[in-house]
């Protein structure tokens, strides 16, 4: 087990290396001279040569992705070159945002998911098993940001359930913290639950043409037995890869959904910092968020060795 | 582990027919359903091509001109779609938008396909150490929500109609590249290939003219469903204004507009976005109906 998820971890290394050599690359390329953004645009050639030396921009390439490294080995992550800020306290005012809006559309979208799919796989061929599957390609066919404004339209201005824009921290008031949430977690939420319900029928429908199925209704165990202890909780192993697949997607889709919502999140962050220039916001946003996304689909790796055996012992080296 | 047949999982009667063998009536059946939503989907890109084509001809105003004697006005039969805050007519804007969004789709996808799509190849046909060189930078880049990965690249390049379509297309190389590569794995080790090496044709004669054509399939399906993707995201960098910039009629920047007149003029905002859905959707059920009809064994995510 240990020998596993050491494997596992060890396998992650290299990914991150070059996750951070492709940001490092990406800023790289970005126009524009960092010493004359610090000094302005007045300033002599011996004082910008000077800042250069100073800022290490003189240094080449290698070396200074080498100290870049060191830096954000060592939780460094810059200044923001409009807040005087530093990039760490950006991101941490921004991203549980962000995590508070994915973690409840997440919750949403396998609401839906998880009875649809199911649904779906047992009642196939009857209507129900239509409406969950036209619901699936529909849900992948909107444009995300166009669903949060008609929604908005419908229960903001229409109805007046919820208020049109704005964030409330859940320590604040929660009721309205949740209010608030509510549509933007539920537009993300339905882009999502299409391909997790259409994963889920099929994984179902798999599983429920195995032996082992009618064995277990062979030796007389009820149906609903069948279904939840055999059917389904195979059939959920499969399904909760795809969620971590699925992250990265719905990180995506919450940078545009926070600006339709105008939630102060981490998109909200990057694309006010690409207005702004502002390059060091830019290289911590892209590198925290993709950092994390290697190091949580890591975490469901080993979540399902520890659940199914068989991943440990047969697949471990893929 | 193998997964379902998908066709199986999405057309039961497929399953049971081939279960029960010659059960010609059901495969037929299960023929038709995919044929229909092929159909469909083609149809209504074809309603979009028109659009394309023939856009002077369809759009009764011009999409950039301001018209002050007619603001905000409703829906009627001299404004199909109402016009904007200019005055502008929103069904001209939206049938012009159709031009921007297919031109920086098929830019974008074409990159992706030519970068994409022999770097697969070649990575899934030498394997070794340059399989996993590749497919560990193709795992790296996964790593990146596309979204995020599309706004560091317009960081560099500024926002605009050219830098959205580089940073789409780059976004979608990773995913070219990884079924690409699938494809050419498991069609190298035919035994077609292994002739044609023993009688000596070349690596690049073999891949194009053997190979190539035998991994057609799940590259067509890839396009079209990239497509569906692009648009997406597309109109997404729009809307964030990082995208085409106005006055350039864009679905996306559109809406953007839009939005601030949700409360008194709700028809801004429901035809663009309702362009971008069906054509996306017709996207997807054309790369749907593909996949089952071009390789009914291939198995989907």
């Amino acid at each position: 087990m240990g020998n596993y998820i050491l494997r596992r971890l060890l396998q992650g290394v290299p990914v991150l290396f070059l996750i951070t050599a492709i940001v490092f690359l990406v800023v790289y390329f970005i126009p524009g001279d960092a010493a004359m953004v610090v000094l302005g645009q007045s300033a002599t050639p011996e004082r910008l040569a000077a800042m250069r030396h100073r800022m290490g921009l003189d240094e080449p390439l290698v070396v200074r992705y080498g100290i870049w490294l060191k830096h954000i080995a060592q939780g460094d992550l810059g200044k923001s070159l409009v807040y005087q800020k530093s990039v760490w306290e950006l991101i941490g005012h921004a991203l549980p945002i962000t995590l508070y809006l994915t973690a409840f559309s997440l919750l949403i979208a396998v609401a839906i998911a998880l009875p649809a799919g199911t649904l779906a796989a047992l009642k196939r061929n009857t209507w129900i098993d239509l409406v969950a599957t036209t619901w699936a390609f529909l849900g992948v066919s909107i444009p995300g940001f166009w669903l949060g404004i008609m929604l908005v339209y419908l229960f903001g201005v229409r109805l007046q359930w919820v208020p049109l824009q704005g964030y409330i921290g859940p320590r604040d008031d929660l009721t309205d913290s949740i209010k608030t949430m509510a549509l933007p977690a539920f537009t993300l939420g339905v882009f999502l639950s299409g391909p997790l319900t259409r994963y889920l029928r099929s994984s179902m429908l798999q599983t429920m043409a195995q032996e082992f199925v009618l064995v277990a209704r062979a030796k007389g165990l009820s149906e609903r037995k069948v279904i939840v202890r055999h059917i389904l909780r195979n059939s959920l192993i499969p399904f909760v890869t795809v969620l971590g697949v699925q992250l990265g997607y719905l990180i995506g889709g919450a940078v545009v959904i926070e600006n339709v919502f105008a939630l102060p999140g981490v998109g909200d962050l990057a694309v006010s910092a690409i207005g702004n220039r502002d390059v060091p916001v830019i290289q911590g946003v892209v590198l925290v968020v993709a950092v994390g996304f290697v190091l949580v689909n890591i975490v469901v790796d080993v979540v399902y060795a520890v659940l199914d055996p068989r991943i440990r012992v047969g697949r471990g080296a893929a | 582990m193998g997964m379902a047949s998908d066709r199986a999982a999405r057309f039961p009667l497929a399953m049971r027919a081939s279960r029960s063998r010659r059960f010609t009536l059901g495969r037929l059946l299960a023929g038709a359903a995919t044929w229909k939503t092929f159909t469909v989907g083609l149809l209504l890109i074809g309603v979009f091509l028109v659009c394309v084509a023939f856009t002077p001809a369809i759009a009764p105003y011009d999409p950039a001109k301001p018209n002050f004697k007619a603001l905000l006005q409703k829906p009627s039969s001299d404004h199909l779609f109402g016009t904007d805050d200019k005055g502008r007519d929103i069904f001209s804007r939206v049938i012009y938008g159709t031009r921007v969004s297919f031109k920086i789709a098929v830019v974008s996808v074409g990159l992706a396909t030519l970068v994409g799509l022999p770097l697969g190849l070649f990575a899934g046909f030498s394997g070794g150490w340059i399989d996993a060189v590749i497919s560990r930078c193709i795992d790296a880049l996964f790593a990146f929500p596309p979204i995020l990965m599309a706004i560091a690249i317009l960081a560099i390049k500024g926002a605009g109609e050219e830098s959205a379509i580089i940073a789409i297309g780059l976004i979608a190389i990773p995913e070219f590249a990884r079924v690409s590569r699938s494809a050419m794995i498991a069609e190298k080790e035919n035994e077609y290939v292994l002739a044609a090496r023993a009688i000596g044709a070349s690596i690049p004669r073999i891949i194009v003219r053997g190979i190539l054509p035998n991994t057609l399939g799940p590259i067509v399906v890839l396009i079209s469903l990239g497509f569906a993707f692009a648009i997406l995201n597309e109109t997404a960098l729009s809307f964030l204004g990082l995208g085409a910039q106005p006055p350039t009629p864009s679905w996306g920047a559109d809406l953007a507009q839009a939005r601030r007149y949700i409360r008194d003029a709700p028809w801004l905002s429901i035809f663009p976005g309702l362009a971008i859905f069906f054509l996306v959707l017709a996207l997807n059920l054309t790369g749907d109906g593909l996949r089952d009809l071009m390789d009914p064994r291939r198995n989907r995510r």
